[in-house]
């Protein structure tokens, strides 16, 4: 059988367990894909010129953000972008080349570009090699196979999750406005704003070895934030939903959220009637609202493979945990235990294949006794840069293309701080003498190491006696990342976790530009120094 | 690349809706390639064909914008009607002025015929023999060589149709000594890929890098300076922001007057200073329209320190009756009697070479603040004599325009990390404030 027919069969075969997904209507529908046929022309014509391996990736990306202030539309963005990224390999040596949709050309016409590009190197590479007399390249065995990904063909959508944007926008402005008038009922609330992040993926993928892979993906991200204004005491307080990005849909976003908004007004309202904190140091129990951000802001960027092998473009001696460093277990605290799971139901790096073809899985990333199992890579890292070959690097492989016109690189998979052996919330607050609860994602400050943080929660009472008290304001903990982290003495049971997300980590983090979700339970923090925050009203 | 042709085609069929008021279209084409450079190792290079179409639209006082890249006819025509559904729930805007008519602008000479790919060519060999190099041994190199042909058209549903190509290669490149104590930056921007200098961008960087070893602390305060054209232009540009009417009526801006009204026709600086632009100078090659569509022209600034011109936007044009006046895309100081070496003029100074997080602290006296970098040194009897760390300046251009001491040779730059071309001399100034020691390396 020929390699196409065989092909065109098998995608027959597919399209009938995507009914859901083509039968979205046209005002919303994705990108028209390339057909099945040109992905596979590209890769043949790739390998007709000569290259070892080739995969296309397809990829529409359709993103809607909509704020309401009070009860008007203040703004609504709408962007749909897709097109085809055709990785090439000769050797260990690789070549890219992405195409629009519009134009998009010929097979052959984006074959040529990307085998040009790879040939950039190749030529040079070779003299290079004997001119300078260096070490031979890698067993071409470590890379990555794609032959070694399982099945060759395939389908996925997230189970139950209906695509976000078939609720009409009407619907979605309808639903953000009833937030704000609901808050706005409270005369002491003069101020409430609601948003909504709505995100597509479609994505196919196909190469050399006879993989086709098809994917959709959903974020549906829905937030408001209230402010009471108290004008004798002139303070202003604000609160946020403590409810982050997932792979949902409109529905799974906005379920519940009227009680999430009567919650927040109450604790807005408190908070204004609230002394400030006595500066001390105290136990903490951090409820993961705000757990997961301060896990994302501070310890996190540590295990970013890119900081570990010193290659993300910062002063040498500016980093706390290295990849010489990681057998000095710098984190102590036995309590923290960290996992990857790129499986995790809801999770925004969730998907059934990486963007390489490769099946996602899980597993530990960090364990009791501060060892490092692995550390998400990338067969191009692995390719180009010598530092992420060999046992040295503790590594598995994860990648994700940031956007059609980017070649599937190494990226964060979905992270969960693991939870401890059963106790509630209500258990660790009573493990408390003289503490703080604290919730809500907080504003957090960093230096660029990452190594000390300043953060300010959202919320936060006293706990005496093991039980909450009242309610506190500004309050303010700045530590250093490796003693912040080192006093974590329990974290509480599993079935309290909460699933936070960045949607955008870009924005804070460079080096990472797809979403991920990060699970977090609450935990008990002993010996934390807080400091009030002058002036926060 | 897509031809005038192709793209007034397509964006016909965006202007032509019927649905709304006016439509006002923008296609961005590109094909680049790049190169990442990562502590020495090359990454893989990657080529990148892209055309981005943005649609506003306006109905009655409502606008709204969509875009993306899915553009035959029929997906043109559905992101303008997702545009005007988006505009129906849009709140009024206060104004509503029409979107800009028919213009005839030339097209500037911008783009060279050299493929893109040239720029990356020379690169591995470049790393290859740097890194033979004894001198640079044990420096950490990162950076990136990009270069792009592109093409950036605009329609409107008043007839304007403008259509530019241009090219551009960029290479910047910076490293760290190996204890991180040290650092060095180089940056080139060219229309044409094949005139990248990719060896001499290394080993400009790493000299730098060796040449601020060891930098000895030095008191803040008051210190004459010499500017390096690059650190002007990261200092000029903010400045060329508050020439802007808009800026000025806002009180964004040290144009204004307590009475409200602008130093347009004032001298504020001394006689030496003309900084006029011009998108046609082919030495400095640059836009010559905006992405708004307004005509950009060449234009006197300051002559002989005499505030001879102000920014008008469209809407502010038709506000006020003024003539429309873009902002410039490049900028000239012309020297009629230059220094040939300003640092040998300097009894006690400073060099600077560069900025880092150079921001506004006050817009009324465009007050800026940040850290110098990729070279601070000290100038004793004429002689640079030492590297000295990193100091926060805290200065207005307004003052180094008032209070300059010698203009040297103009040289072509730009301002660091983005490309906005710039014909500058170095320039001597009494008495620059420093605050503190930034401690950045």
């Amino acid at each position: 059988m020929q390699r196409r027919t065989f092909l065109k069969s098998s995608a027959a075969l597919g399209a009938a367990s995507l009914l859901p997904w083509k039968a979205i209507p046209a005002a919303s529908s994705p990108a028209e894909a390339p057909s099945d046929e040109w992905l596979q022309d590209a890769v043949s014509e790739a390998r007709a010129l000569g290259a070892e391996q080739a995969e296309a990736l397809y990829i529409s990306h359709r993103q809607q953000s909509l704020q309401v202030r009070k009860d008007g539309v203040h703004s609504i963005s709408d962007s749909e972008e897709a097109g085809t990224t055709l990785r090439v390999r000769f050797g260990s040596f690789l070549g890219s080349a992405s195409v629009p949709d519009i134009r998009r050309g010929t097979p052959a016409e984006c074959a040529r570009a990307a085998v040009e590009c790879a040939k950039l190197q190749q030529g040079l590479q070779k003299e290079r090699e004997e001119a300078l007399a260096m070490p031979p390249e890698p067993d071409i065995k470590i890379l990555p196979r794609i032959d070694s990904v399982g099945e060759l063909q395939g389908s996925w959508r997230p189970e139950g999750i209906e695509d976000p944007f078939l609720t009409s926008l009407d619907e979605r402005i309808a639903f953000l406005k009833n937030l704000n008038k609901t808050a706005l009922r409270i005369t002491q609330i003069p101020y409430a704003v609601s948003n909504q992040f709505l995100q597509r993926r479609s994505s196919l993928y196909v190469d050399s070895r006879g993989n086709r892979k098809e994917q959709l993906q959903f974020a549906t991200y829905v937030n408001f934030a209230v402010t009471a204004f108290n004008q004798q005491k002139r303070r202003m307080d604000t609160r946020t939903s403590e409810r982050e990005a997932q792979a949902t849909g409109w529905a799974g976003a906005t379920a519940n959220m009227e009680s999430e908004l009567e919650t927040a007004m109450q604790e807005v309202l408190r908070m204004q009637q609230s002394d400030p904190v006595t500066p001390d140091t105290y136990d903490l129990v951090i409820h993961p609202s705000m757990l997961w951000n301060l896990f994302l802001e501070t310890l996190l960027p540590h295990f970013d493979p890119r900081q570990l092998t010193e290659r993300d473009g910062r002063a040498p001696g500016d980093r706390w945990i290295t990849l010489s460093k990681l057998n000095e277990r710098p984190l102590r605290s036995q309590a923290l235990r960290l996992s990857w799971d790129a499986t995790l139901p809801g999770g925004l790096a969730t998907s059934k294949w990486d963007d390489t073809g490769h099946a996602t899985g899980s597993n530990r990333l960090l364990d009791e006794n501060g060892v490092v199992h692995g550390i998400p890579r990338s067969p191009d890292l692995i390719a180009t840069d010598p530092v992420y070959r060999g046992g040295s690097f503790p590594g598995f492989n994860f990648s994700r293309a940031a956007a059609w016109h980017t070649p599937a690189t190494v990226a964060m998979p979905n992270m969960i701080l693991e939870g401890g052996p059963g106790k509630n919330l209500n258990d660790l607050i009573a493990d408390v003498d003289n503490g703080l609860f604290l919730k809500g994602r907080g504003t957090v400050m960093t230096n660029p190491a990452k190594t000390l943080f300043r953060v300010r929660p959202q919320a936060a009472w006293i706990i005496r006696g093991g039980k909450i008290a009242e309610m506190v304001r500004e309050v303010e903990i700045e530590t250093t990342t490796d003693q912040f982290w080192s006093a974590m003495e329990e974290a509480g049971r599993s079935e309290d976790t909460f699933l936070g997300g960045e949607l955008f980590p870009q924005r804070a983090f460079p080096l990472w530009d797809t979403p991920f979700s990060i699970a977090t339970p609450p935990a008990l923090f002993r010996r934390i120094p807080v400091y009030r925050v002058e002036g926060q009203s | 690349m897509m031809t005038r042709k192709e793209c007034e085609n397509l964006l016909s069929v965006a202007v032509q809706y019927s649905e709304v008021d006016e439509v006002f279209a923008v296609l961005n084409v590109t094909d680049s390639c790049a190169r990442g450079v990562v502590g020495l190792a090359l990454q893989a290079p990657h080529r990148m064909r892209n055309a981005e179409l943005s649609v506003t639209v306006r109905k009655g006082r409502r606008y709204a914008m969509a875009s993306g890249n899915v553009h035959d006819e029929s997906n043109v025509r559905e992101l303008v009607a997702r545009a005007a559904t988006a505009a129906t729930q849009m709140p009024e805007a206060p104004e509503a002025p029409p979107f800009p008519g028919a213009v005839e602008i030339i097209e500037a000479p911008i783009q060279r015929e050299t493929a893109i790919t040239r720029a990356l060519e020379g690169l591995d060999d470049a790393i290859a023999s740097f890194r033979g190099n004894p001198t640079f041994d044990s420096i950490q190199m990162y950076g990136r060589v990009t270069s792009a042909k592109s093409a950036l058209a605009l329609a409107s549903s008043n007839g304007l149709f403008l259509y530019q190509p241009s090219s551009l290669a960029n290479a910047h490149l910076r490293c760290f000594s190996a204890d991180g104590t040290s650092t060095g930056f180089a940056e080139q921007y060219t229309m044409d890929p094949a005139m990248l200098r990719l060896s001499d961008l290394l080993s400009e960087a790493a000299s730098n890098c060796h040449e601020w070893k060891s930098p000895s602390d030095i008191k803040p305060g008051r210190i004459t300076t010499v500017f390096e054209p690059r650190a002007l232009a990261d200092m000029l540009r903010p400045m060329m922001q508050q020439f802007s009417r808009r800026a000025i009526e806002q009180d964004q801006s040290f144009l204004r007057k307590l009475d409200g009204s602008s130093f347009l026709g004032s001298q504020l600086f001394l006689e030496e200073i003309n900084l006029r632009s011009d998108p046609y100078d082919a030495r400095l090659g640059s836009m010559p329209f905006t992405a708004d569509g307004q005509p950009v022209r060449a234009e006197s600034w300051i002559t002989k320190g005499v505030i001879s011109q102000l920014i008008t936007d469209r809407y502010d044009a038709i506000k006020s009756g003024e003539k429309e006046t873009a902002p410039p895309t490049n900028l000239i100081m012309d020297v009629t009697d230059p220094v040939q070496d300003v640092i040998a003029g300097t009894e006690y100074g400073l060099l600077v070479k560069g900025f880092a997080n150079l921001n506004i602290l006050d817009p009324k006296n465009c007050l800026l603040s940040g850290s110098t970098r990729d070279g601070v040194f000290l100038i004793e009897k004429g002689k640079i004599t030492k590297a000295v760390r990193n100091l926060v300046i805290r200065e207005t251009p307004v003052y180094l325009f008032k209070e300059l001491l010698a203009l040297g040779v103009p040289e072509i730059t730009s301002t660091t990390g983005s490309y906005f071309p710039m014909l500058l001399p170095p320039i001597r100034v009494k008495d620059v404030m420093y605050t503190q020691l930034s401690g950045l390396v």
